[in-house]
């Protein structure tokens, strides 16, 4: 994940707060830039941009067409913070400061560039490597996030039976949904890759199981019933957990979940938690087969096979378990 | 009929008026606009220049009023908050968001006793 350092433009051009509006719109014109920042005896006022400019006398000065008080972060915060802070303060403009030294400028539309690789363009969800930032953040703050990892069911089918655009519309409505679930219950969205997705709750997974049925409904996509399978690890630590690694931490969560959404695919149920995959192991062979998917969860199957193979939506209930 | 060539008759006239220039040109409050040419902080600075620590700030988050430098005198008398209400109803009406005006602000104390006679 890309680091504020590594995206803002390094040192500004500087403005002295008594210099006039007239000269600050000059200076910005002959150095092509749309702000200034505003210095006083090595002390940074702020930063003052073309809009600021825009219908200001142009006898003013420079400190009286200031708004606030400078914001700034840290050369080391990462771009999603970044993002975070000028969403909440409605800035375009970030000061990158350490220790009170003005070492950069980071503009609203750098930070969107550089954003923007991180992001799906199918879907709209940020891709696989935010995801492991988010939940590597999270660990790192001792807190037990649950991830759920969602598989689509039969997609190669569903390509070569209806074309990739009609794929990439399937994509495009789960992703919608699990957007939406997700900001529901205050987590993150993600694309994993292909036709998986991955959600990130900072919260613990009992508050989130109830309201995974809805979740689990059958997609409607131009008259096809699309299925997907679910895979629960994590949030189920009441203390949280101990920040010790938090990128092996992570790897183990993505690593239980996907095994555990591909064990839910296999055996037909809506989801599975990562605990099953263990039962799985232990359990005596044929005890999981595909015609018996309630198993240790007790959950009830949710999707049967319908005219011509394909899955037709079944109550889509899937495991209570833990 | 041939022309004769005349002198001019040009002339530059200098007219000179004279006033005295007060030092400070301030009265007791200057009201300074939301888009004067002068801001707060350049009114306070000029203050400062010609009647160092006698004039404060004070900032208005709205109305076509941004900022009041006011005698600090006066708020011996009178509290910001009075101050800035009775000028925010008198003047500021009278004021667009471009102009800076200044007022004179006269504290008249009215007062009576009753001393009993013995």
């Amino acid at each position: 994940m890309l680091r504020v350092a590594e995206v803002m433009a390094p040192d500004p051009f500087r403005v002295d707060p008594w210099t006039s509006v007239r000269e600050a719109a000059r200076l910005m014109a002959q150095l092509r830039v749309g702000s200034l920042v505003v210095v006083e005896d090595g002390q940074v006022l702020g930063v003052v941009t073309s809009r600021d400019l825009c219908g200001a006398h142009p006898n003013r000065l420079v400190v009286d067409v200031l708004k606030g008080p400078p914001v700034a972060i840290s050369p080391e915060a990462s771009l999603l913070e970044a993002k975070s802070l000028m969403e909440a303060k409605g800035l375009e403009r970030l000061l990158v400061m350490r220790n009170g030294v003005l070492l950069g400028i980071l503009t609203q539309g750098a930070l969107a560039f550089a954003l923007g690789q991180h992001f799906d363009p199918l879907t709209g969800l940020p891709r696989a490597d935010l995801l492991r930032h988010h939940l590597e953040s999270l660990l790192a703050q001792g807190k037990d996030p649950t991830l759920l990892f969602v598989d689509l069911d039969d997609f190669g089918r569903l390509n070569k039976e209806n074309g990739h655009p009609f794929g990439d519309r399937v994509l495009k409505a789960l992703g919608r949904r699990l957007k939406a679930f997700a900001q529901d219950l205050g987590g993150e969205a993600y694309r994993y890759g292909g036709d998986e997705f991955a959600l990130v709750f900072p919260r613990p997974r009992q508050v989130l199981l109830p309201a995974l049925p809805e979740l689990l409904q059958p997609l409607e996509v131009e008259g096809e019933r699309v299925s997907f399978s679910v895979g629960v690890a994590g949030g189920r630590r009441r203390q949280g957990r101990v920040p010790a690694n938090p990128s092996a931490t992570a790897d183990d969560l993505l690593k239980l979940a996907s095994l555990a959404s591909t064990h839910a695919k296999r055996q037909g149920l809506g989801w599975a938690p990562a605990e099953a995959l263990k039962a799985e192991e232990e359990a005596p062979e044929g005890a999981s087969s595909p015609k018996e998917p309630q198993s240790a969860w007790g959950g009830n199957h949710r999707a049967t096979r319908g005219p011509g193979g394909r899955r037709s939506g079944g109550k889509r209930g899937g495991p209570t378990g833990p | 009929m041939a022309k004769k060539n005349t002198p001019s008759k040009r002339q530059l006239e200098l007219r000179i008026s004279g006033q005295l220039f007060e030092i400070p040109p301030l009265w007791d409050v200057l009201l300074i606009g939301r888009h004067a040419p002068i801001g707060p902080e350049a009114a306070r600075r000029m203050a400062e220049s010609l009647a160092p620590g006698q004039f404060t700030l004070l900032k208005v988050e709205k109305g076509p009023v941004e900022a009041f430098l006011v005698r600090k005198s006066l708020l011996q008398a009178l509290a910001p908050e009075a101050i800035e209400e009775v000028l925010l109803e008198e003047l500021a009406p009278l004021l667009s968001e471009e102009q800076v005006v200044r007022a004179q602000v006269e504290v008249v104390l009215h007062t009576g006793r009753t001393i009993r006679l013995d």
